[in-house]
């Protein structure tokens, strides 16, 4: 039996929309539009990623559940982002820290979820923690597998988000 | 000068949790970690900290419903606790009442985003 990592904690999100930008002949600028458009009406964005290889961009994002269809419809109004964007309609965040930089525990995730079938939709590492993201109604089931290889402290369980950020439309004096 | 005297930093957001923690630890501060509030109490009675840097909107228990119980405790009423609230802006005292009836009487409170200078200042008031 492989030595399980020590980590201090599992954090899962709400159920979230992903978008993907895809295929744009201008990738950068597509990702530069959804955010301004994204800005623009106060959505939140709790996940992005981005990738660049060479020329080759790839983008993608997370949204709330409640925001998809105005999501949706915005890009589907965009003539630069319609048919560039791509929406998976269910997924959800697991996030391990501290990492450590260590990419042992990268490679352990990856083999956890890899090895029980679960679905990999976008990763990405912050100051403490390495984010995956996988279907909605994997993340229980993630939990378990990543449970075979990294050790939470005694008596504690993965948190789960319950405060939802929005963007309030207040404005300071002498903003627009 | 510090003499190595324990922190507790309580944020469901690890990364806001780990920034804290470095900038104290520069500042020669032991530093324990939680994530909600039940963690919270756990490290609260497992290591007696001098002062808990305990954000409001958390899972399990909200730092209000903490803040509110040690300053009821006369085991840990002398800890201090500065909080970490989005709407600091708007706040002129550290009593607050909250919609759930808890009146909770913070030593300290910082707003979020942290200015983590301002945050050392704060903590070095109390420390020093």
């Amino acid at each position: 039996m492989m030595k399980r990592i020590r980590i201090e904690g599992i954090k899962l999100s709400d159920e979230l929309s992903q978008v993907n930008l895809l295929s744009h002949p201008r990738p950068q600028e597509s990702l530069s539009r959804l955010c301004r458009i994204l800005a623009k009406n106060r959505i939140n964005m709790p996940f992005l990623s981005a990738t660049c290889v060479g020329r080759c961009t790839q983008a993608s994002c997370c949204v709330a559940m409640e925001d998809r269809a105005q999501v949706k419809g915005l890009l589907d109004a965009e003539p630069d982002l319609k048919g560039h964007a791509e929406i998976i309609p269910s997924v959800g965040l697991l996030s391990v820290f501290p990492h450590q930089a260590n990419l042992r525990i990268l490679g352990l995730c990856l083999y956890a979820l890899g090895g029980a079938g679960l679905p990999v939709r976008g990763m990405t590492s912050s100051l403490a923690p390495l984010t995956l993201v996988t279907d909605f109604e994997c993340l229980d089931a993630a939990v378990a597998a990543l449970e075979k290889h990294l050790e939470l402290p005694p008596n504690q369980r993965p948190i789960r988000a319950h405060v939802r950020v929005k963007q309030s439309s207040i404005s300071k004096e002498g903003e627009s | 000068m510090t003499d190595k005297q324990l922190i507790l930093v309580v944020d469901d957001d690890p990364d806001l949790v780990e920034a804290v923690s470095m900038k104290l630890e520069s500042k020669g501060f032991r530093v324990a970690k939680a994530y909600d509030g039940d963690q919270a109490w756990e490290k609260i009675k497992e290591e007696r900290p001098r002062l808990l840097i305990l954000d409001v909107m958390m899972p399990n228990k909200n730092g209000y419903q903490v803040c509110d119980e040690i300053k009821k405790d006369p085991e840990y009423k002398d800890i201090v606790v500065v909080l970490l609230t989005a709407v600091g802006e708007a706040v002129t005292t550290t009593r607050y009442m909250h919609r759930d009836g808890i009146t909770t009487l913070a030593d300290d409170f910082i707003p979020k985003p942290i200015d983590l200078d301002r945050l050392m200042e704060i903590v070095e008031s109390y420390t020093g």
